[in-house]
């Protein structure tokens, strides 16, 4: 019985864990990756839908939200076939690291309304295989159980020893634009 | 230390319950399997496409002077120059079509390749095409009060392609023709079946060299089988091929009935003519 007290009285303690739900990314949804290029020559944009992941944590609350992003970086594609090509052998080395990946912690939350709140996480973004400290900033829509996420930032391809591409013999900016917009689902458990 | 394990079981609990449920839904995605970087080496076809969407625009000059003509007339360049240009479209990520046009006979040519077999093995994959063409000679070079018979102008051909590359660096074409009405100067219809070879080394991203033939097996071949030799340069969404060959004709319906000259004759056998082909994928 004494047993039973115990666990119903730590329960009751961690009952704010109870609170958590974990949102999913919703692939029925138009997500879009939007990775652009500000070349010399033209600029050029690789996009996919191929992102998936989690955010878990409180409701009504984001600081304390573990999250897990990736994108996988076989389905980007900038709208030429020779380009994807050169783009996954000769740079990003897909066959080795076809995933991007951001493992992260909320850790500010700022509401701006009911409905939105900007956010930034810190923790490890990786792509090429080279993981990077990195600060991310995201505003966030809430509506009922799906989140809306869009964010940009810079990526700095030699930060992740990835060769910076030339496009007829002239190299692209190393820092590349990374925008994203996507939506997350409640998961029911 | 029954309650402290009661304790800890109890602060866990909703831990375990809590913890994330996500897995990926799906497995990572297999780019098509490509080996060669272009969709043709020289004259004759890789087993490549474009992606559905992709469109190709080429243009390609051999010089009908040969290299030993010296600098006076920048060996061979002056002129005058077999020309072809070229436009293809991705129908699907495995349909390429491709329409074409060469001086040479005014012809104008259409070809369909159809990627058929991928075979993703560590140390020989292999990609097997499937190319049909049909050429129109609008304007044919007769010889000797030659007339021609109904008919006589249209050509038609068919390749199977097959490529490996081997350690990401050598790859290797061969290419079983045949060619249905393969040159418009012979006195009737005259067929060809030809085994075109080629390897194509790459030394980096950017640079490749390149060795093509097409020996006649059997039926109706001009003087000699052709060779060409050269190199490629490959940027962006362009490719830069310069080479040297002794049949000056462009196209596969063209190329494929043989070479005027000895690739490694003397004299006048010994006329290399020097081309190159610019093609840029849109």
């Amino acid at each position: 019985m004494r047993k039973f007290i115990i666990i119903g009285f730590v329960l009751l303690l961690t009952s704010s864990s109870y609170a958590k739900v974990e949102h999913q990314v919703d692939k029925s949804k138009k997500n879009v990756v939007k990775f652009i290029s500000d070349a010399p020559v033209e600029d050029f944009e690789g996009i996919t839908s191929s992102i998936d992941g989690y955010m878990l944590g409180e409701k009504g609350d984001f600081k304390g939200t573990e999250l897990y992003f990736e994108v996988d970086l076989n389905t980007v594609d900038t709208d030429n076939g020779l380009r994807n090509r050169h783009m996954r052998e000769n740079y990003l080395h897909t066959d080795k690291y076809p995933l991007t990946t951001y493992t992260a912690n909320i850790f500010e939350s700022k509401k701006i309304d009911d409905k939105h709140y900007v956010v930034k996480a810190k923790g490890k973004f990786q792509v090429h295989g080279v993981s990077k400290e990195k600060i991310i900033e995201a505003d966030i829509y809430v509506y009922d159980n799906i989140y809306h996420v869009k964010t940009k930032f810079v990526v700095t391809l030699t930060d992740h020893k990835i060769e910076v591409p030339s496009l007829m013999l002239v190299k692209i900016d190393p820092d590349m634009d990374l925008r994203l917009d996507f939506f997350l689902k409640e998961v029911t458990q | 230390m029954k309650y402290i394990s009661t304790f800890v079981i109890a602060l866990f609990i909703p831990t375990l319950l809590l913890s994330q449920s996500w897995q990926r839904k799906s497995e990572v995605v297999e780019p098509p399997l490509q080996l060669f970087h272009s969709t043709y080496a020289y004259a004759l076809p890789t087993a490549e496409t474009l992606k559905q969407g992709d469109y190709l625009y080429g243009i390609s000059h051999r010089f009908t002077l040969p290299v030993s003509s010296g600098f006076e007339q920048l060996f061979g360049i002056d002129g005058p120059v077999i020309n072809m240009m070229n436009l293809g479209y991705g129908l699907t990520d495995d349909i390429f079509l491709n329409l074409g046009r060469s001086n040479r006979e005014s012809q104008w040519w259409f070809e369909t390749k159809y990627k058929a077999i991928e075979i993703r093995n560590e140390s020989l994959p292999i990609l097997v095409s499937f190319l049909g063409g049909v050429a129109y000679s609008s304007r044919p070079t007769l010889v000797g009060g030659q007339e021609l018979e109904s008919g006589r102008d249209w050509h038609f051909y068919g390749v199977a392609i097959i490529n490996t590359l081997i350690s990401d660096k050598l790859g290797i074409g061969i290419t079983p023709t045949f060619s249905y009405n393969s040159h418009l100067q012979c006195p009737e219809v005259e067929n060809s079946v030809t085994l075109g070879a080629y390897a194509e080394y790459y030394l980096d991203d950017m640079y490749s060299i390149l060795i093509e033939t097409n020996p006649t097996i059997t039926g109706w071949r001009n003087k000699y089988d052709s060779y060409t030799v050269g190199f490629s340069m490959e940027t962006g969404g362009h490719f830069f091929k310069f080479s040297v060959s002794n049949n000056t004709a462009i196209n596969i319906q063209q190329f494929n009935s043989g070479a005027q000259s000895a690739f490694l004759g003397s004299g006048e056998n010994n006329n290399l003519h020097f081309g190159f082909q610019i093609t840029r994928n849109l």
